[in-house]
């Protein structure tokens, strides 16, 4: 131990010198000592080493901005992967709210349009003394029938039961916009990184998933012959179906413009005030601190 | 700058409110799935006290900073939350199926305030009283161990 305080085997040094580098931190980076964000702040070199590091403003510390890449090659790796699982878990998400809202929506809308299918197939059984269609089953219409008869069938369904806004029922519509607004509340903590003024394109987004996905499933297609209830479900699909999931597209818009706030206010009452730096990316992404 | 302390810090904290929120909705999801009783001295009453008595020892174990009031507002709006989401979920389904049976009658004013009375008020004091207990117990324990160790403060 003495032997390295001899005269010979002292490093010269000189007393540490401060300059700026003129640019400030961009990224999460957390002091050493008291995990504040450092984000924003100087890069200062320390010279005559040359070390590049910031100063935590909350308690002094000097923290590196460069160090050894502890884990080698493993480190990018295991950083790309979880990027892949993030990325992969943020579009399970979008399309499993849509698919979700999609059951839902068709729920809704199962009593406003039940009288409807009767109501084609008594016409087409009534039309089936017409010779000019092909009446070879009960239970699959003409679908030239359908598109010549369909528009008044639709009218004197609409005139009778009411087939569009009016008819659906306001509780349920409710209670969906409430569960969609859920959802966009846990949308608005995974999709953290996005800006609060871009988030209202996700709730679009879904609207129009869902919106794709029940037209395509109900198309009528180019056959002689069509099942009555696919008939049904195609007139309920562009009758009912856009304010239903309208209803739920509005919930989610609130609960993904709300969402920050009250994940903020859930960490000021549910983490200790140690750790809430921990996730205060809930701030920073709207530029709160 | 990665760091396998400080991730795992950071990882920590957000699986522990991850933790909290789960634990605070199954609490509020027994509750809400106990029968309302219908009548002011009943077991189901005792059963609604009982389990917000439990989630309120629990919830105010692994939450201390926070107030009980807080926490007790937090927990009782998860309970309607849930209520409501129940209730909706019951016309959902009866309405699928109204083929075969009637679907329920929305519910009347009068429906919303015996549900408030028999069911969220009861599981809510239970969990008022039950986190306002911990905390004056943790609270003579902290005294009781700075006695101890002869500090009075």
């Amino acid at each position: 131990m003495s032997a390295n305080h001899s005269p010979e085997n002292e490093v010269p040094t000189s007393s540490p010198r401060e300059t700026q580098t003129g640019t400030r931190l961009i990224g999460t980076r957390a002091c050493l000592r008291c995990h504040h964000e450092l984000d924003g702040q100087p890069i200062i070199r320390i010279e005559p080493e040359g070390l590049l590091v910031a100063r935590c403003p909350e308690c002094g510390r000097a923290s590196p901005i460069l160090e050894y890449p502890v884990l080698g090659h493993w480190g990018s790796r295991l950083g790309v992967s979880l990027l892949l699982l993030y990325i992969v878990i943020a579009v399970a998400a979008v399309l499993s709210v849509a698919g979700a809202c999609f059951g839902i929506a068709l729920e809704i809308t199962e009593s406003s349009y039940r009288g409807l299918r009767t109501l084609i197939q008594s016409k087409w059984d009534a039309a089936s003394g017409d010779s000019a269609f092909d009446t070879s089953n009960s239970w699959e219409a003409n679908l030239a029938w359908w598109h010549e008869r369909g528009p008044g069938i639709i009218a004197e369904f609409d005139a009778t039961q009411g087939l569009g806004l009016s008819s659906l029922p306001i509780l349920e519509l409710g209670g969906f916009a409430l569960l969609a607004a859920l959802f966009g509340v846990i949308w608005a903590g995974l999709f953290a990184g996005v800006r609060r003024s871009r988030l209202w394109i996700l709730p679009i987004a879904s609207y129009l998933i869902s919106m794709g996905l029940a037209i395509s499933m109900t198309r009528l297609g180019d056959g002689p012959l069509i099942p009555i209830y696919w008939i049904a479900d195609s007139v309920r699909v562009r009758s009912l179906l856009p304010f239903t999931l309208l209803a739920g597209t509005v919930g989610l818009e609130i609960g993904i413009l709300m969402g920050r706030p009250v994940l903020r206010m859930l960490t000021r009452l549910l983490l200790p005030p140690s750790r809430q730096g921990d996730v205060d990316f809930l701030w920073r992404v709207d530029r709160k601190r | 700058m990665w760091g396998p302390r400080r991730s795992i810090r950071i990882l920590g904290s957000r699986a522990f409110l991850l933790a909290t929120l789960c634990l605070a909705i199954t609490t509020v999801g027994f509750n809400a799935s106990m029968p309302t009783s219908t009548t002011l001295f009943s077991p189901w009453i005792l059963g609604q006290l009982a389990f917000g008595l439990f989630a309120g020892g629990i919830m105010r174990i692994l939450v201390p900073t926070a107030t009980s009031v807080s926490l007790t507002v937090f927990w009782m709006s998860l309970l309607l939350l849930v209520v409501i989401l129940e209730g909706w979920t019951s016309l959902l389904i009866s309405d699928d199926q109204s083929v075969y049976f009637m679907p329920p009658p929305p519910p009347s004013l009068p429906d919303i305030a015996h549900l408030f009375g028999y069911k969220v008020l009861p599981a809510a004091g239970g969990f008022f009283v039950a986190a306002l207990s911990v905390s004056t117990a943790r609270e003579g324990i902290r005294i009781a161990i700075n006695r101890r160790r002869g500090d009075d403060s």
